[in-house]
């Protein structure tokens, strides 16, 4: 039986929102994990939390406290379409540029970081607005955004969103044919395992939507939605991480707790995490 | 009475955040109402918009479909604002974003803000997100002074931050503040997580609470629509009542599901609390 190891698997760090960052790297840390998937959010790190002339160095800061841990950056995931003002399909050109230039420097950060991937994100408009010119504006961006990402060699995944997050992708059908049509090697495809279930989906539906064009997965259980930790829901997150072990998946996967009802003791909620994946048969660890 | 209250709630734009603003004064229009909560919200109204923002265009919109707006309510959870970081450039950025929406008050005619208590690092000493928090809404005390404005402290729920989540600590605050332009916004949902009631604050703060926002609630503190969670709303409102409370009185759901039909839940919401008025009548 082919097996996926515990180093594969990391934490989004939007759980310790209500935490510092030393903190939830500590937490992460001597829960034995290896990745760290980056939350890009006031106060930890963001566009809006540290002035431009600070940039470098507080990058290079979180570098550090990484190292210091013996942790890495799968992903940096940068807040941006569902809670920050960041849209690079916006029709506003004021914000759809502003976006556009914050979206570049984090591309420079992911470099920085180390990480393996940036957490692309196509933007939305509003539902009356015309969505094929919204379309249009967030395929020229991305494609843009890919250029530079492989002029400083950075790689990007993206997944699908639920459609009051962004209209322009919510289905996998939707997220097939946009990455298609931006056309980059270096962007490809995020699973994720809630909005897979939500659509009555499973990971075997994605690898074959995809196939090697999946380079990334967001693991959370739920009801089948919530976020909740591994073991918290009824989703059937062990039957996919066999539908992973099957296919010799080697990339990285994210457990994305991400339910305010952890977010007072994030740290209890990742140890549970690594227990439930002890009790996997799968999983190495 | 009671209908008094009905004729004057208002509606947040928040939930229409996915649609234009001239969207949600149609709904609201259609709705019947009369008054909105203006909230700071992407890409509605924040200082991210623009280089300058249009106000009085906005304003302008706002009267021109005759709705009234009592109270601005500037996103303070989702945005990236929170005067008690220990971040010093965030706490000044998120003075400056709040500054935003006080200068702009009087152009739609309002006089009250609310503001959040900002979350602090629950690893670091709770005094110290306390202190900050403290210091950074004297600043914005004497910043709505110059327009004539009142800032309006809104305890939250502790899955927001737990620097001020109940009555007692909001009282904490106005005393150890003492400004006179800082009075108090209630939020119903999170009344039962606290131990509180509307009559714990009404008791505590008087003719002190600038604005009240009601919203429907399960154990897990959602602010979900009317008929949705448990709270009896029809209670709540003869409360306000029993208080003779003039004030603004906002419905305020915040599901991020919602965003994709406000319209309908937010007709669903307000339907549900007319014919539960009735009953209550009868």
């Amino acid at each position: 039986m082919k097996k996926i190891k515990l180093e594969q698997f990391g934490v989004m760090s939007v759980l310790y929102q209500q935490y510092s960052l030393e903190y939830a790297m500590d937490s992460l840390a001597s829960n034995g994990l290896r990745y760290i998937d980056f939350w890009g959010g006031a106060t930890h790190y963001c566009a809006f939390d540290t002035p431009l002339a600070k940039r470098q160095k507080r990058v290079s800061d979180i570098r550090q406290m990484m190292e210091d841990r013996g942790l890495e950056m799968s992903v940096f995931t940068a807040e941006q379409i569902c809670l920050y003002p960041i849209n690079i399909a916006s029709s506003n050109p004021y914000v759809r540029k502003n976006s556009m230039e914050i979206v570049k420097r984090y591309l420079e950060d992911t470099k920085e970081f180390g990480a393996g991937y940036y957490f692309m994100q196509m933007g939305y408009c509003m539902f009356d607005e015309d969505a094929d010119a919204a379309y249009q504006r967030s395929i020229e961006s991305m494609r843009e955004l890919c250029e530079y990402a492989e002029k400083i060699g950075v790689k990007m995944v993206m997944e699908q969103l639920q459609k009051y997050e962004s209209n322009l992708c919510y289905n996998t059908a939707m997220l097939k044919k946009m990455i298609e049509d931006v056309n980059c090697p270096s962007l490809t495809a995020c699973i994720d395992c809630v909005a897979a279930t939500a659509a009555g989906e499973d990971v075997e539906y994605f690898y074959n939507m995809f196939g090697d064009k999946l380079h990334h997965a967001h693991l959370a259980d739920g009801f089948p939605t919530g976020h909740l930790c591994p073991g918290d829901g009824e989703n059937p997150l062990k039957e996919y991480l066999r539908t992973f072990a099957a296919h010799d998946y080697q990339k990285s996967i994210t457990m994305e707790i991400n339910n305010q009802m952890y977010f007072d003791n994030p740290d209890a909620a990742v140890a549970k995490a690594v227990d439930w994946l002890r009790t996997v048969d799968c999983v190495e660890m | 009475m009671s209908e008094k209250i009905l004729e004057r709630i208002a509606i947040s734009n928040f939930n229409y955040r996915r649609w234009s603003f001239g969207y949600f004064l149609e709904s609201v229009k259609k709705l019947g109402l009369k008054n909105i909560e203006l909230c700071g919200c992407h890409p509605h109204f924040t200082s991210f918009e623009a280089e300058e923002f249009p106000t009085r265009e906005l304003a302008e919109q706002i009267k021109a479909a005759g709705i009234s707006v009592p109270v601005i309510m500037p996103e303070q959870n989702f945005l990236p604002i929170n005067i008690a970081a220990v971040n010093s450039f965030l706490r000044e950025e998120s003075i400056r974003q709040l500054r935003f929406y006080i200068e702009n008050a009087n152009a739609f005619d309002c006089r009250k803000v609310v503001i959040y208590p900002g979350k602090a690092f629950m690893d670091h000493p709770h005094s110290q997100g306390w202190m900050y928090a403290r210091e950074s809404v004297k600043q914005l005390c004497e910043i709505a002074e110059e327009y004539g404005v009142t800032l309006l402290m809104s305890p939250v729920s502790a899955f927001v931050s737990d620097l001020m989540t109940d009555c007692k600590t909001a009282e904490r605050m106005l005393r150890e503040v003492g400004a006179d332009n800082l009075e108090v916004c209630v939020n119903s949902s999170i009344l039962g997580y606290a131990g509180d009631t509307l009559e714990t604050y009404f008791e505590a703060f008087g003719d002190k609470i600038g604005h009240v926002q009601l919203a429907d609630a399960v154990e897990d503190c959602d602010q979900l629509a009317w008929g949705e969670g448990n709270v009896n709303l029809a209670g709540q409102i003869s409360v306000l009542e029993k208080y003779h409370y003039e004030g603004s009185v906002s419905m305020e759901l915040l599901m991020e599901e919602y965003a994709e039909d406000p319209h309908g839940v937010h007709a669903g919401s307000l339907e549900y609390m007319k014919s539960h008025m009735e009953e209550e009548r009868s």
